[in-house]
């Protein structure tokens, strides 16, 4: 009987603390996608950690090595013409673009056609073949095909409508963010004028809060983690597939992290709040 | 202190989950989409050795038709034959499918046309680089051996001609399913001593001389 008078008693602080924890952890996701979906950096940054630009470059100079099959000149003549830096200024930049709003324009194609002509004319002279007008006119066809594949793999079309629908939210996540944040403070100021003024309660009623945000941060993440969905995703070119993988692992894992941080306070707040609890109760019945 | 973190979470999962419900179906189903069963796999495909059929065995009846659902057709990607052409020294393998990685190694069915025994057009093409270069050798008459996992076939060239490759007759010749017909195709110019890429494409036709007949109804 007295236990649950003890409850009922205990239980509108217990629901303004998980209120609180709801609003901690829709804070911490808000800020989470800031840092990350929201973040041209974040995206710049996942670009040079998986070698991204070296991979895809790889896969330009293979695709303009079957133009090459294609118009009697063999793979290897062709197979280094875009160099992985043209494509890592041209990758940088877009990206940059997204999130700017900036029109991007192609960066090097002139290196790239020089490569081309260069390559050519010497597998011609080894050849002993006779660059004539017509030929030329062919030449210049495969270089502008060469170029267009150069402008598709670095214009990935879905990147960008992500960015600007990514970034259309913008000020609005930046709005709600700031309304969480009061909000959490408001209720939490008020969760702690509830407890009243042992502090080893608050801490405690702290640690509550901070774990049940830290829990809600690491499990679903964890399981989508976990679960391996991510290295199932649908794409058939292996740069934009390490790309992506690892952008969305690294997102997910942030979720993680945050949250095991919150956990690792709470654990904190409990572990002094139960010294400050033992020495009072000592206190009471001294 | 851990009991209430725990209640937390599943008040708060269970409160999102009644919420969010039909925006989580949408992004579960949505996800669903574009999953495969297992990791992609990116390691280069070498070409291989396979087993070609033997006409003498296989089970065809008095027509020499052979039911279709005895046919173990290849899946995209994997090479099922050969295009084998004794007069101009030609041994290439043969894939199905004709994507950029696929005529990397050898020739490529289109997959849009019929098996080799069919009803209809088997459109095949090939670099003119390596592979089909040698078709520059071509003549009316020369036998073009078509063997597969499933049964060999042998076709004569009938014609040989260059036309653009969005060509309006050439379209029609692959959709047609009146005759049993191979089409060859490499890029043009096809001789090595012209470089540079066009919209021009070599074909060659050939009509069916023998080979076990695929019953598509059986």
């Amino acid at each position: 009987m007295l236990n649950n008078q003890k409850w009922v008693a205990k239980l509108p602080k217990i629901i303004l603390a998980f209120v609180c924890s709801l609003c901690l952890f829709s804070l911490l996701v808000l800020g989470v996608l800031r840092a990350t979906l929201f973040n041209q950096e974040f995206m710049v940054d996942q670009v040079h950690d998986t070698k991204y630009a070296e991979t895809i470059a790889k896969e330009i100079n293979t695709n303009i090595t079957d133009i090459g099959l294609a118009s009697n000149i063999p793979s290897e003549v062709l197979s280094e013409v875009v160099p992985a830096e043209v494509v890592q200024q041209n990758v940088d930049s877009y990206i940059r673009g997204i999130y700017t709003d900036v029109p991007f324009n192609l960066i090097g194609t002139d290196q790239i056609e020089d490569n081309i002509d260069q390559a050519v004319a010497k597998y011609a002279e080894e050849q002993n073949i006779t660059i004539s007008e017509e030929m030329t006119a062919n030449l210049t066809y495969m270089k502008e095909s060469a170029i267009s594949i150069f402008d598709q793999y670095v214009k990935l079309p879905y990147l960008l409508t992500y960015g600007h629908k990514v970034m259309q939210f913008d000020d609005t996540l930046i709005l709600l963010f700031i309304v969480t944040g009061v909000v959490f403070l408001l209720l939490l100021i008020g969760t702690m004028m509830v407890i009243g003024k042992w502090w080893h309660r608050r801490l405690r009623y702290g640690a509550y809060i901070s774990g049940g945000a830290g829990l809600m941060l690491v499990v679903v993440p964890m399981l989508i983690y976990t679960g391996g969905y991510i290295e199932r995703i649908a794409i058939n070119s292996e740069a934009i597939y390490l790309f992506l993988t690892s952008y969305l692992t690294d997102f997910i894992l942030r979720f993680v992290w945050v949250g095991v941080g919150m956990i690792v306070l709470a654990l904190i707040l409990w572990g002094v709040s139960e010294p400050l609890r033992v020495k009072m109760r000592n206190a009471i019945n001294h | 202190m851990i009991i209430a973190p725990i209640v937390f979470l599943i008040v708060g999962y269970s409160l999102m989950y009644v919420i969010g419900k039909p925006v989580i179906q949408f992004i579960t189903s949505s996800v669903d989409i574009i999953l495969l069963n297992e990791a992609p796999n990116f390691e280069f495909i070498e070409a291989a050795e396979i087993k070609v059929a033997d006409n003498e065995q296989l089970e065809t009846d008095e027509n020499n038709e052979l039911p279709s659902s005895t046919v173990d057709y290849p899946s995209g990607g994997t090479q099922y034959g050969k295009v084998k052409i004794d007069a101009l020294k030609m041994d290439v393998p043969l894939y199905f499918g004709d994507s950029a990685e696929i005529l990397r190694l050898g020739a490529g069915q289109f997959m849009g046309s019929v098996f080799p025994g069919e009803m209809g057009t088997t459109l095949i093409g090939g670099h003119n680089t390596d592979t089909f270069g040698k078709l520059i050798g071509i003549q009316d008459g020369i036998e073009v051996e078509i063997q597969t996992t499933y049964g060999n076939y042998v076709f004569k060239v009938v014609s040989e001609e260059v036309r653009n490759k969005a060509d309006a007759d050439i379209q029609t010749l692959i959709e047609q399913r009146d005759e049993r017909i191979l089409l060859l195709y490499t890029c043009y110019p096809i001789d090595s001593y012209q470089l540079g890429l066009t919209d021009e494409r070599m074909f060659v036709t050939c009509e069916y001389v023998s080979g076990p007949i695929i019953n598509e109804q059986t």
